[in-house]
């Protein structure tokens, strides 16, 4: 006959010890070796590790013999594991069902003495579990009944224990004055209702070193002696019990005990508290990113506003959300767009959409009437200044989604919504406005950026101030070289300037026409600003050669 | 070639060329101007609209953006409204008839010779940032 390996645990938290003499760790051991000898003719055989927990609570797993034994059980070192009673291996019902498959996976099974039953079978599973959900029950309704109970003896005015006020200490199921302790309570309250600020009282309170007294809890721990803080003072201040009440979770009911402060001069200090609170304390709020829950990858699949921070700087992207917990750095092949690039990018295209109304409305399906062209010139000074200020909402109300292809991105606008933007009933409008930018994604290391398709950064389109000054500045000098009115020498010390400065500024005169449309029209290739433009041999002599060099490739 | 060429040799060669003054540069920029004069004689120098603009830009004032194939223009103009398309070929089109200009447009609209540009509200003065 095969041999099965019985292991037997033993739990006993403190307080049913006390109140249960023989359940102690010994009686529930001697009474499951006694068990296993009478199956000894089925082989059970007692394994000689002992598992015991003493003074656990069987609230939770994390008990060091129980998770011995857990790991043994993994072991395949156990067949049978035997308890006194079920509740000794755990209480709480997902516990349990975290034991049992633990249990089921290993191949063991339990046996509890008392309460017989077999978890080999369907049955004994089911009998366990409802002896389980009673004893998880139970433990609620006690909870509940303690809850209930502290409640209502709170609203007959007794005090349910905890540390006491200062000025009281405890007495029974009321409170007592501690008479010099009082005083103090009394003093505090007086300074305040003259002073009528507690900071003040704090100070005034440490000039005349009056500090906290010393006090020790019911555990022995001493605490106290040290000078009010502004914390400490507005909770003696605030708290009703000198009025002689107790509160519970926001009601006040008349206490049993004494009060140290008339219920007057109680409520006086409070109206002055209030009185003293200025404006309105509230908690700072994130701000969603403004295209958050609108981004979508070609798939369909969400693009999730994410950051980091390096020191005080942010960094904002819409990323992929990474497959189950992985980081986000580790899928190389995922779209991270910098938030700011296609952000700009939105409203840049939203602006000049709404700028250019009479396309707009046919798409709409309105009607163009002059007084709706008048009405939307009024309203088409939209700036993108104005829209930098939208929060997300506001953008999700005029956009529905906004897809990112490889090579372009399609906004979708809620045509009713753009309507009402220019002042106009568009209630009966209920399809979208599809709207088609040519950028694509360009991976530049983790990050992918987006990119016109002649190579320029769609985000910047606007001809670069400095660039044209510069550019216009040059061809004036050199017609004034021309001319042969001066020399760049001359030229140096009229303006104030470097004759190498002005020389260099200069050459940008002889850039090729195409280089000069460029400018004017803020599509050179990325990265090429004045300071390029100035280094030295920036400008060769070949049309074709700066060509290459400034024009998006 | 250019490079080839001495001070003297280079200063002979702009006057040949352009017939303009002989500005009192090094021989590293006279070569590079003239280099950039030879090409401008053989495939033409920066345009008069390109010039415009960049006038316009430098002084900050106003900026007019370029009609570009497939846009639209409308205008109000006593009580009517006026579309203007420009087709994807750069073509003016008002009235089932085709344009040379927009001006030319805004004075058949008015009666009176406007800037097209500013007539149609591309040319617009610049707010204030």
């Amino acid at each position: 006959m095969k041999a099965v390996r019985c292991a037997i645990y033993t739990r006993k938290s403190s307080e049913e010890g006390l109140e249960q003499g023989f359940n102690s760790l010994d009686a529930q051991r001697e009474a499951c070796a006694a068990y296993i000898l009478s199956q000894a003719s089925e082989g059970w055989q007692l394994i000689p590790e002992d598992y015991d927990d003493g003074g656990l609570s069987g609230g939770t797993l994390e008990r060091p013999a129980l998770q011995r034994l857990l790991a043994h059980v993994a072991a395949g070192r156990i067949d049978i594991i035997v308890v006194y009673k079920v509740d000794r291996l755990t209480r709480s019902l997902l516990d349990f069902a975290k034991l049992v498959e633990a249990f089921d996976a290993a191949g063991t099974s339990f046996v509890s003495v008392t309460q017989s039953f077999n978890t080999t079978t369907s049955m004994g599973r089911l009998t366990l579990n409802m002896l389980l959900s009673f004893a998880q029950f139970e433990r609620e309704v006690t909870a509940e009944r303690i809850r209930d109970k502290i409640a209502a003896s709170k609203a007959r005015g007794m005090w349910m224990g905890g540390i006491p006020p200062l000025g009281y200490r405890p007495d029974g199921r009321s409170l007592a004055i501690e008479e010099d302790h009082a005083a103090l309570v009394r003093d505090i309250f007086a300074r305040y209702l003259k002073l009528t600020n507690v900071r003040l009282v704090a100070d005034t309170l440490a000039r005349d070193r009056l500090h906290t007294p010393q006090r020790v809890t019911g555990k022995g721990r001493r605490y106290g002696g040290c000078a009010f803080t502004r914390g400490q003072l507005y909770a003696i201040l605030r708290n009703p019990i000198y009025a002689g009440d107790i509160a519970h979770k926001g009601t006040r009911y008349p206490g049993n005990h004494p009060a140290i402060i008339e219920r007057e001069t109680w409520e006086k200090v409070q109206q002055q508290l209030s009185d003293n609170v200025r404006g309105v304390r509230q908690n700072r709020q994130a701000r969603a990113s403004l295209l958050a829950g609108l981004l979508f990858d070609e798939t369909g699949t969400p693009l999730i506003a994410v950051h980091t921070n390096k020191g005080r700087q942010r960094y904002r992207y819409y990323a992929q959300r990474a497959p189950n917990g992985a980081d986000h750095a580790q899928s190389p092949t995922s779209i991270r767009l910098p938030a700011r690039e296609i952000e700009q990018v939105v409203i840049r295209e939203l602006t000049s959409l709404i700028d250019d109304p009479a396309i707009l409305m046919e798409r709409c399906c309105l009607p163009v009437t002059p007084d709706v062209y008048a009405r939307i010139a009024g309203h088409s000074m939209m700036r993108q200044k104005q829209m930098l200020e939208w929060g997300n909402a506001q953008m999700r109300a005029l956009v529905t989604r906004i897809v990112v292809h490889p090579d372009h991105i399609a906004i979708e606008i809620r045509a009713a919504a753009l309507a009402d933007l220019f002042g106009i009933d568009g209630s009966a409008l209920m399809h979208t406005i599809r709207h088609n930018v040519p950028a694509r994604l360009r991976r530049t290391g983790m990050v992918v950026r987006l990119v016109q398709d002649d190579g320029m950064t769609a985000s910047s389109s606007l001809p670069d101030p400095v660039l044209i000054r510069l550019l216009v500045k040059a061809q004036r000098w050199w017609k004034e070289l021309c001319s042969g009115t001066c020399d760049i020498a001359a030229l140096a010390r009229r303006e104030q300037l470097s004759p190498s400065y002005i020389t260099r500024v200069v050459r940008l005169a002889f850039l090729a026409p195409d280089i000069v449309d460029a400018i004017t029209e803020g599509r050179l290739r990325a990265g090429v600003d004045s300071k390029a433009l100035l280094a030295t041999g920036a400008v060769p002599s070949d049309w074709r050669e700066q060509e290459a060099k400034y024009l998006p490739g | 070639m250019l490079e080839d060429l001495s001070f003297g040799e280079l200063k002979a060669a702009w006057g040949r060329h352009t017939g303009k003054p002989l500005p009192r540069v090094s021989a590293g920029l006279l070569r590079l101007a003239l280099a950039w004069e030879l090409q401008a004689s053989v495939s033409g120098g920066i345009s008069r609209i390109t010039r415009q603009r960049l006038d316009q830009l430098a002084m900050d004032k106003t900026t007019t953006r370029p009609a570009r194939p497939g846009m639209r223009l409308v205008r109000e103009w006593n009580g009517t409204v006026h579309q203007v398309t420009i087709g994807e070929d750069g073509v003016i089109s008002w009235q089932g008839k085709e344009w040379r200009s927009l001006s030319e447009v805004a004075r058949a609209i008015t009666g009176t010779r406007w800037s097209g540009p500013a007539f149609f509200g591309l040319k617009q003065k610049k707010v204030a940032a």
